[in-house]
């Protein structure tokens, strides 16, 4: 398990103590909620996009903008909140764009035909289940499908995932169900 | 119970993730096999699909996402601390209006500065003025963009030097123009009077007097038959 600690390099030490100070103090408490937020950015991008080098950037560059407007973001609760709207933006804006670039490439390499068939043992070596899954899971409204993975992520109750999306427990229980009941029927 | 209400049953508690079933349903499931084959196959896609989605969701965490993070603030840190430290911050204002006047002064400047486009040799009194017109005319008029003439305020007039006749032709009227000097009449005025260059200095302004009326006589008409 890798431990999330970001220490100030000396060399960037700066010469105004005060600004130092505020520095330093800032980045402390940046580090505490990365402790709990980094892999939470991460998780919600790697549910979106399916692939760790991508959800890896797209952790960064959430956590990086968070950092940026710290100041604005002191309440944990709000930050917590912040930081998974952006990773599941950041996350969708990429995923469209390469689904977009995939059917781009796809039309102009292959203009007229269609990709062959798959075969039995094809089908039996691919997870099929999962990606049927994970079709069925595109296919949910972007808020409802936000649920669905937060409450999948270990460690967060339902309790939680309303505090982080800001809405009701109520609501959280009633996307899940309807959520789970289209996952179920497009998997039967 | 019938079947079919008994399977929705069945799917709303499984959606709602909740596992145990309504004591109808559950009574309806002992004496049906249809529906207890369903229930069994329902329960199980859902535990598919929801171990699925951890197992997606819940990948281990690269160990480079906090060191890539930590160059990229120490990165945004040097730029930021480069361009907003100490005294730069200071500075800042003073330089962006300096910047401002710098600009303001290179604009001032430009503005008064002459370009001029076309200037046609002098005309000699023995050359004839349709070759000297000639001489202004491209070949390829058409092909040739029309030009933008930018000019600044007249030079002040050389004593010494004749008044250089100035003619700017449109590239689309050259050929014509061309045409017309070649046919001109001999009357070297008329030629000049149309390629001078119209003189700078304005018209004096108009005076109308004031309407006088006399004081009017009226007079009787006096009769003809007297």
């Amino acid at each position: 398990m890798q431990e999330f600690v970001l220490n100030p390099p000396a060399r960037l030490l700066s010469a105004d103590p005060a600004e130092e100070t505020g520095t330093t103090s800032a980045r402390s408490e940046f580090e505490l909620r990365l402790r709990e937020c980094g892999p939470l950015a991460f998780r919600i991008a790697r549910a979106v996009l399916r692939n760790d080098a991508d959800a890896e950037d797209v952790a960064q560059e959430a956590l990086f903008r968070a950092y940026r407007k710290f100041d604005s973001l002191r309440d944990p609760n709000r930050f917590r909140a912040w930081v998974v709207r952006i990773s599941f933006r950041l996350a969708l804006d990429r995923w469209r764009s390469a689904k977009r670039r995939e059917r781009r490439e796809t039309v102009w390499a292959m203009p007229h035909s269609h990709p062959p068939a798959p075969t039995a043992e094809q089908i039996a070596a691919s997870n099929e289940f999962q990606t049927r899954l994970d079709r069925a899971l595109d296919e949910l409204p972007d808020k409802t499908r936000l649920v669905v993975i937060l409450s999948a992520i270990q460690g967060y109750t339902l309790e939680e995932v309303a505090s982080i999306l800001e809405i009701p427990v109520g609501t959280v229980k009633s996307k899940l169900f309807h959520a789970r009941k289209q996952l179920a029927e497009k998997l039967r | 119970m019938n079947c079919k209400t008994c399977q929705q049953d069945i799917l709303d508690s499984l959606s709602a993730g909740e596992n145990a079933l309504s004591a109808v349903s559950a009574r309806h499931l002992v004496s049906c096999a249809p529906c207890a084959a369903f229930h069994r196959e329902q329960r199980e896609v859902f535990h598919l699909m929801q171990s699925a989605l951890a197992a997606s969701v819940n990948q281990p965490v690269p160990p480079s996402l906090v060191p890539g993070l930590r160059v990229r603030l120490d990165e945004d840190a040097d730029s930021a601390r480069f361009f907003l430290s100490g005294r730069k911050r200071a500075a800042l204002p003073a330089a962006l209006v300096l910047v401002m006047g710098l600009c303001l002064l290179f604009r001032g400047s430009l503005r008064h500065a002459s370009v001029t486009v076309h200037v046609p040799p002098a005309p000699t009194p023995s050359a004839p003025l349709a070759a000297q017109a000639a001489l202004d005319v491209a070949p390829s008029a058409s092909a040739v963009p029309r030009p933008i003439v930018r000019r600044s305020a007249p030079p002040l007039p050389d004593a010494r030097q004749p008044v250089e006749p100035e003619v700017i032709v449109l590239p689309e009227e050259r050929e014509a123009f061309e045409r017309f000097i070649a046919q001109a009449p001999d009357n070297q005025e008329a030629i000049l009077a149309l390629t001078r260059p119209l003189p700078d200095d304005n018209d004096s302004p108009v005076q109308i007097a004031l309407l006088a009326i006399k004081p009017l006589q009226v007079k009787p008409l006096e009769s003809s038959e007297e």
